[in-house]
């Protein structure tokens, strides 16, 4: 069942309107497409296996590089003593290699992410890293050297990379989503059976086969070598398959037209590198969930050590003791994972937000579980304990994964899993240090219980993303749908406002200072923004410039979403902005100002200088200041330096903020004339003016706002009528002396 | 173009550290791939609690007992070095390198000595067994039964390791000081 949206030839704000229509019909209907429905009525895995013509191959296959991953460090972690001893390398130097291994697994999904970012790859680089790390298992069995051991080790991290970065996105991106939590959670339990399975098969090599920590390396990279050729089959089904592509159809089919998918992703993945992991940070949900991330860092990461001193000292457990405790510790987590699976789906069926409340849940229960088998004097109960806490915290990655995923579009869900992998390294290298210190003053058992306090913490800021997350989720489809609308506009030859900004919250820290604003200026136009001081209209300039990124809503240029491009960006997409007070450097002269300026037109100087020509035609008094330090000049002259930058840059847009503050009207008169011939020559000018007199002199199209809020939007003189609105920027301005 | 050359770049990397990653192999022949059951120990018995003086104890088959200097070096004769706590000297290397970085003793030509060598928790035997008189504590290990490793390998009649074979027992003794 599809909304219909009424078909239109639209142009300008009717474009506007229509998008805006167009997203709030569908977003129901798009919740419902991303699996979120508020009900539990899940079908069968099979079922929907079999209902999209879904494969169980992409599972296999990813499940099967994942546990060939893991051999090498379970290899590793096993037999560090007797590498040490063959090759007469101390541990403290081995483990000093091991942290730079984590460094390298730590950093590694970043480039996974950037490798992927504009083209679908990441199956190929599934199996490239795969057969690279099986190679590199196999080469692990002939080193003779600590730097033949860090080369190993360092490769191995680093092809370890595509694990974090690109598998479960893959996953993400095979499968429906009404079977994606069982579906991750399927492919989790094979990755935790690999940590079952890998030191089961290292022991079975060592001990009953004979082989040396060489042959075991070898016998390991050799299987590897198998079981990475029959993922070979492996294919990249595109980013958003089942969701990101299916919200953009719907808006195709919301107008009853054929939806024309491939030719659309170019500019899916516009936005760069850090753009998209800036973009992820401002997520609320995501910073939750990256915040749990850490916590559990601090208790994942260190807890198998901490584990294995506490077996080993409290409980007298040998090599081959804690192999079957750590087996049936990551067992249980199979177990789980297989059970948990389907209740996760109706959990996530029926509101997102369940599914992290869960977690936060299972990791209060976990870490209570671990702290409490600390002090256990018993054997049985203590094994009991520390099994149903390896099922709460087994639980926790696919959930919290699956979470995150579901509410960024698939194109940034590498950059997702990157920064969870940065997040919990960050917490692994804080529990390392902590747990470190409270295990040398009140032995492992201490810190078993110790683990509960950042567990606990950890759970309930988990547990406060579950609200946050339908909010998240329904960003997430506007953003989508806007976009494919806006497409749409575009190729049945509609046009749309050169800038349009839509519902924007922005804030500094914790203190908002825009509230759903919304902004439009047309090719060409001029437009006042007025009201008093901290209504907003810097910060909005700031958002539109790029300076600012807003918590909410969206900025298009052009028909461009350029909401969280850099800066920079814009600049060189004709966007340019003259801040208020001065925007000169005070310690440069006029000349190195206006060169300065001329950053962005690249190396040609004879463009810069004939720039700076026309400056000085257009400003006589600057060519007469010209070797003169920017500081010394008058108020007026600074501007002047400042306005400069428009006439060498020619934006599209220029964003002016305050020009006439603390000017005589004879200067005012000046600047003015300028920025009207800027105008006149194309370019759209947005001027902030606390002066309604001047501003409403220019303009015909006047924006007013109040404590962060849009309150008009129309005539400049309509505007004038609105006492109710004008009096406090009269009131300010007879306050402060203003010329009005 | 800029595709390939970065996949030139990976390849040449991976190569680069295959090399490295055995650098100083001379033979295949010198790695061990299987587990050397030559030596077993006979006491103390694995992580069993005991107290110093320590006698460790251990048989060993198709290697002859010699002295340093009493024949010809082969690998298959010559005695026993045990380190305690410590990792081992690298294989093919004298007891030399314990000494090493000590200007002292490297500019010594007596050094190591015995005493040299039980100050930094190494003992050299002709026979099967070897008397440790006292084990340190394990420095920042503030359990009160603390775990050591006694780990013995093989010299030739030059004082050389041999192989890559080394044996490792586990036993646990009371902390001598208090914390």
């Amino acid at each position: 069942m599809t909304a219909t949206v009424p078909e239109t030839r639209l142009d300008g704000e009717e474009a506007v309107a229509d998008i805006e229509q167009t997203r709030e019909s569908l977003r129901d209907e798009a919740r419902a497409r991303l699996g979120v429905v508020g009900d539990e009525k899940t079908e069968r895995f099979r079922t929907v296996v079999r209902t999209y013509g879904l494969s169980y191959y992409p599972l296999i296959a990813l499940g099967l590089l994942s546990v060939t991953d893991t051999f090498q460090a379970y290899a590793f972690t096993v037999l560090t003593p007797e590498i040490s001893r063959t090759l007469g390398i101390s541990i403290a130097l081995i483990a000093a290699c091991f942290s730079l291994q984590q460094l390298a697994i730590s950093v590694a999904p970043l480039p996974m992410a950037a490798l992927t970012q504009r083209r679908a790859r990441r199956a190929l680089l599934c199996l490239a890293t795969g057969v690279a790390w099986s190679l590199i298992t196999l080469f692990s069995g002939l080193v003779t050297s600590i730097l033949g051991l860090l080369a190993v080790l360092m490769l191995d991290g680093l092809t370890t990379g595509s694990v974090t970065a690109l598998h479960t996105p893959l996953v993400m991106d095979s499968y429906h989503p009404s079977a994606r939590v069982r579906a991750v959670s399927l492919y989790n339990a094979m990755g935790t059976a690999g940590r079952v399975a890998s030191p089961a098969l290292v022991g079975i090599l060592a001990s009953y086969l004979g082989f040396t920590w060489r042959g075991v390396f070898i016998c390991l990279g050799l299987l590897a070598v198998l079981m990475t050729l029959s993922a070979m089959g492996l294919r990249d089904p595109g980013f958003g398959k089942w969701d990101t592509q299916q919200l953009r159809a719907s808006v195709h089919e919301a107008h009853g037209e054929e939806a024309h998918a491939d030719a659309l992703r170019e500019t899916d993945v516009a936005l760069g590198f850090w753009e998209i992991c800036r973009r992820l940070l401002l997520i609320p949900t995501n910073r939750r969930v990256f915040a749990g991330f850490a916590v559990v860092g601090i208790l994942i990461a260190p807890l198998n050590v901490f584990i294995s001193f506490f077996l080993d000292q409290r409980w007298n457990l040998g090599p081959a003791g804690r192999g079957v405790f750590f087996a049936f510790y990551a067992g249980c987590g199979v177990i789980a994972l297989l059970i948990y699976g389907g209740r996760g789906e109706k959990q996530f069926r029926s509101a997102p937000g369940r599914v992290l409340a869960a977690s936060g849940v299972l990791l209060a229960v976990g870490v209570l579980l671990i702290a409490t088998g600390g002090v256990m004097p018993w054997f049985a109960p203590m094994i009991t304990c520390f099994g149903l806490a390896g099922a709460a915290i087994g639980l926790l990655t696919p959930l919290l994964a699956v979470s995150l995923l579901s509410i960024i579009p698939a194109t940034m869900r590498p950059h997702a899993q990157a920064l969870i992998a940065i997040f919990s390294s960050v917490g692994g290298l804080s529990g390392a240090l902590l747990l470190g210190g409270i295990q040398s003053q009140y032995g492992a058992t201490g810190t078993m219980i110790a683990i509960a306090i950042p567990g606990v913490l950890g759970a309930l800021i988990i547990a406060s993303g579950g609200k946050l997350i339908g909010h998240d989720l329904d960003r997430m489809i506007d953003e989508v749908l806007e976009d494919e609308e806006i497409k749409r506009i575009h190729a049945g030859g509609g046009r749309l406002p050169m800038l349009s900004a839509r519902g924007l919250d922005f804030s500094y820290g914790q203190l908002q200072v825009l509230f759903d604003v919304d902004f439009t200026v047309d090719d060409g136009e001029m437009v006042a923004l007025l009201g008093v001081n901290g209504a907003g209209k810097s910060t909005l300039l700031k958002v539109i410039s790029g300076i600012g990124l807003p918590s909410k809503g969206s900025v298009r240029y052009r028909g461009q979403e350029i909401t969280y491009l850099d800066a920079e960006r814009r600049l060189r997409l004709g966007i340019t902005q003259i801040p208020g007070g001065r925007a000169v450097f005070g310690p440069m002269t006029v000349v190195e100002n206006l060169r300065s300026y001329g950053y962005t037109m690249g190396r040609d100087k004879g463009a810069v200088e004939r720039a700076i020509d026309t400056t000085f035609e257009a400003f006589p008094r600057l060519y007469e200041r010209r070797s003169s330090l920017a500081s010394t000049l008058s108020g007026g002259e600074q501007q002047m330096l400042g306005l400069s930058k428009a006439l060498m840059l020619r934006p599209r847009l220029l964003l002016i903020d305050e020009l006439s503050l603390g000017l005589a009207p004879v200067i005012v008169g000046q600047l003015l004339e300028m920025v009207r011939r800027i105008n006149a020559d194309g370019t759209a000018v947005v001027l902030v003016e606390q002066s309604v007199n001047i501003a409403l002199n220019l303009v015909e199209h006047a924006y007013f706002m109040e404590k962060g809020e849009m309150r008009f939007d129309g005539r400049a003189d309509e505007l004038l009528a609105r006492d109710d609105l004008l009096r406090a920027v009269f009131l300010q301005g007879a306050g402060a002396g203003a010329s009005l | 173009m800029r595709s390939s050359a970065r996949w030139r770049r990976l390849a040449l990397l991976v190569a680069v550290a295959a090399a490295t990653s055995s650098c100083g192999l001379t033979h295949l022949s010198d790695l061990n791939f299987r587990v050397d059951d030559r030596l077993h120990f006979v006491s103390p018995k694995a992580r069993s609690v005991v107290h110093a003086p320590l006698t460790v104890a251990w048989t060993i088959h198709d290697f002859t007992l010699a002295a340093p200097g009493s024949a010809a070096p082969t690998k298959d004769a010559g005695y026993f070095a045990v380190f305690v706590d410590r990792a081992p000297i690298r294989p093919g290397e004298t007891l030399k390198a314990i000494g090493k970085g000590d200007l002292t003793c490297e500019n010594d030509p007596k050094c190591p000595d015995t005493t040299y060598l039980n100050d930094h928790r190494v003992y050299v035997t002709t026979t099967t067994q070897v008397r440790l008189p006292l084990i340190s504590d394990i420095v920042g290990d503030r359990e009160r039964l603390q775990m050591h490793s006694i780990t013995v390998v093989l010299l030739d009649t030059a004082g050389h390791r041999i192989g890559e074979s080394a044996w490792e027992l586990d036993v646990r003794m009371h902390r001598v000081s208090s914390v």
